[in-house]
């Protein structure tokens, strides 16, 4: 059967392998990262091609013969459960014209049918039938071989977190994951059975701007003094699902200081920004009822344990970032250089009080749609800076803050100083440039 | 009582509706965000879903819920000078038609009103257009009627969406 393989970059490549070098240094990358179609069209080649890209969870096709539609960098995909229970990611593309098999974004099905010339394929993507058989002379074996539709490589899960690469070559999930591993574990421990669903469908906002500040943010705690300043209270609190957000402010004046809360960084790019000063942790009668269940399944010490809020937000480079505390993920859709859709979803703890999960739900419309009044801030810092980045002033995009000085952190990977962008320095020095250069990834520079 | 039979001809209900809608959007685009908030009950909210058949805040994400709580938090930011994603601040214009207006069974204050609503908006590149759906629920009271849920359902409320900064 044919693999889903990426497609060669159009146009012809534009850059060299040795033009690219020289456009990532080890603290800063040039601006042409974010404004150049010829780049974009070969971090979907060889980037989204190769790596281990975020497909969907596995809540999300619970039944056989369910399915949702996404995409891994330009490859349109269809994730399904087939009849014996095993999740596939097909391309979304018949075998014979190339028309998309699948038009809406989940359901339940034995068979997609093309609407073109009604090849049809089993939720596994093997050909079921064909009409005008007799027209193709060719063995079963090769009509099986070539007329089934394309499949990913290589696809894996992790604790229900299902991951496609478009390439057999490449490090397996678990290595490519490593540290930022216990970010899922975080958020999926959360749930007193031991297991999470996207259920609450999913928000999805437009920037216009590309698809790397999203990720460059997800690693960011200090930009929150300055981009979220307008959701501050008059006790300079930024608001929170559960109150009492961090300080951020006193009387105007900047009052915090991000540096000891730390940002952990990983082999392959990932990592986590540590928990920002909340003082109010959650409380009142659903909560107390959540920390019951979980205590009755796990004991007091572990719960505390797994309530432990260390962390903010995780980035999984280079297709999702995502909240434990907060609920929610996130999955990053490289559209074209300028222009990246987010699709956000709630997260449900299996097991948590209803009340709960649906809180975060709702919670969702204040802190993350298009129209909340965070999130908001960031797709305006980020389209502003895809304006400011068409200038040819200043050639450079600066990751250069706390150089050098990120310590071996105990989960794999190294952490830093809370305002360090040593994050951002691994994503592209060691990563970005290795996988458009051709390799896959973890490069040390 | 069928549906049909609680529909209120012209009449002075619709009228005072028809008014009510149309000076609520006008708040709207002249940004008198905190007369605006004082049209809803204390118990009012502000809601549009992301699913055309949505019947909770619950049940799927919204692009707004907000009670009077969020409302104020909102309303606050949008007079921050680092508002961003208001700087500069939207221009917008709402037309609002297809005004209907039916009784509430058993709740003799109630009042259930429907419209259609396009509305413009100018920031600093290029004009935006959003359509959809208003259905409130209004109460009356001495002084005119007040809203206990706005529910905005836009025609693409499942599509993804540049950032909305203001209310629609």
């Amino acid at each position: 059967m044919d693999g889903l393989m990426p497609p060669p970059a159009r146009p012809r490549p534009a850059f060299t392998d040795e033009e690219l070098r020289t456009l990532v240094r080890p603290d800063r990358v040039h601006r042409s990262l974010y404004t150049d179609p010829g780049i974009f069209d070969l971090e979907m080649e060889r980037l989204f091609g190769r790596a281990w890209i975020f497909v969907g969870h596995a809540s999300q096709v619970p039944n056989p013969h369910d399915y949702i539609t996404t995409r891994i960098g330009r490859e349109p995909v269809i994730m399904t459960r087939d009849a014996k229970g095993a999740i596939h990611v097909l391309s979304n593309r018949c075998a014979h014209r190339g028309v998309s098999v699948c038009a809406t974004d989940s359901g339940n099905t034995r068979h997609f049918k093309c609407p073109y010339h009604g090849w049809t394929y089993r939720s596994d993507g093997t050909l079921a039938s064909l009409p005008q058989r007799r027209s193709y002379p060719h063995d079963r074996a090769e009509i099986e071989s070539w007329m089934s539709l394309a499949r990913a490589a290589r696809v894996d899960e992790y604790r229900g977190f299902v991951f496609a690469s478009l390439t057999e070559e490449g490090p397996d999930l678990e290595t490519y994951l490593n540290g930022i591993r216990h970010s899922i574990d975080d958020l999926v421990d959360r749930a007193p059975d031991g297991e999470v669903a996207f259920v609450g469908g999913c928000s999805r906002y437009i920037i216009r701007a590309n698809w790397k500040l999203q990720i460059d943010n997800g690693v960011d705690l200090h930009h929150a003094t300055y981009t979220h300043v307008s959701t501050l209270d008059d006790d300079g609190r930024q608001f929170s699902r559960h109150g009492g957000g961090p300080r951020i402010m006193v009387d105007g004046k900047k009052s915090i200081d991000w540096e000891p809360f730390g940002v952990v960084g990983f082999p392959y790019g990932h990592g986590y920004q540590g928990r920002p000063p909340v003082e109010t942790l959650p409380s009142g009668p659903v909560y107390e009822e959540y920390v019951r269940r979980l205590e009755a399944r796990h004991g007091v010490d572990r719960t505390r344990q797994i309530l432990n809020y260390d962390r903010f937000n995780s980035v999984i480079w280079p297709s999702m970032t995502f909240q434990a505390f907060g609920q929610h993920i996130r999955v990053v859709r490289p559209i074209s250089v300028d222009r990246t859709e987010i699709n956000v979803f709630p997260v449900a703890l299996k097991g948590a009080p209803e009340a709960y999960n649906t809180g975060a739900i709702r919670s969702l419309a204040a802190t993350h749609s298009a129209a909340s009044m965070i999130q908001t801030d960031d797709i305006e810092v980020f389209e502003r800076a895809q304006a400011g980045l068409q200038s040819g002033a200043h050639d450079w995009v600066l990751f250069a803050g706390h150089p050098g000085s990120e310590e071996p952190w105990h989960e794999g990977g190294w952490r830093g100083q809370g305002t360090s962008e040593f994050v951002s320095r691994i994503q592209y020095a060691e990563n970005w440039i290795s996988f458009l250069c051709g390799g896959n990834g973890n490069e040390r520079g | 009582m069928s549906a049909a039979d609680r529909v209120y001809p012209p009449s002075p209900t619709l009228d005072a509706v028809t008014a009510f809608v149309n000076r609520e959007c006008r708040l709207l685009d002249e940004r008198r965000f905190d007369d605006w908030r004082d049209l809803f009950t204390e118990d009012g909210a502000y809601w549009a879903p992301t699913r055309h058949d949505q019947k909770s805040p619950e049940e799927a994400v919204s692009l707004f819920y907000d009670d009077r709580v969020t409302m104020a938090a909102r309303i606050r930011r949008l007079k921050h000078p680092d508002v961003h994603v208001q700087v500069p601040e939207s221009r917008t214009v709402h037309l609002v038609s297809n005004i209907e207006a039916e009784a509430v069974p058993g709740e003799p204050a109630g009042v259930r009103a429907y419209a259609a609503f396009v509305m413009a908006e100018y920031r600093h590149t290029e004009p935006r257009w959003y359509a959809g759906r208003y259905e409130y629920s209004l109460r009356r009271s001495e002084d005119g009627f007040r809203i206990a849920l706005k529910k905005v359902t836009l025609v693409n409320c499942n599509a993804p969406f540049t950032s909305i900064g203001v209310y629609l």
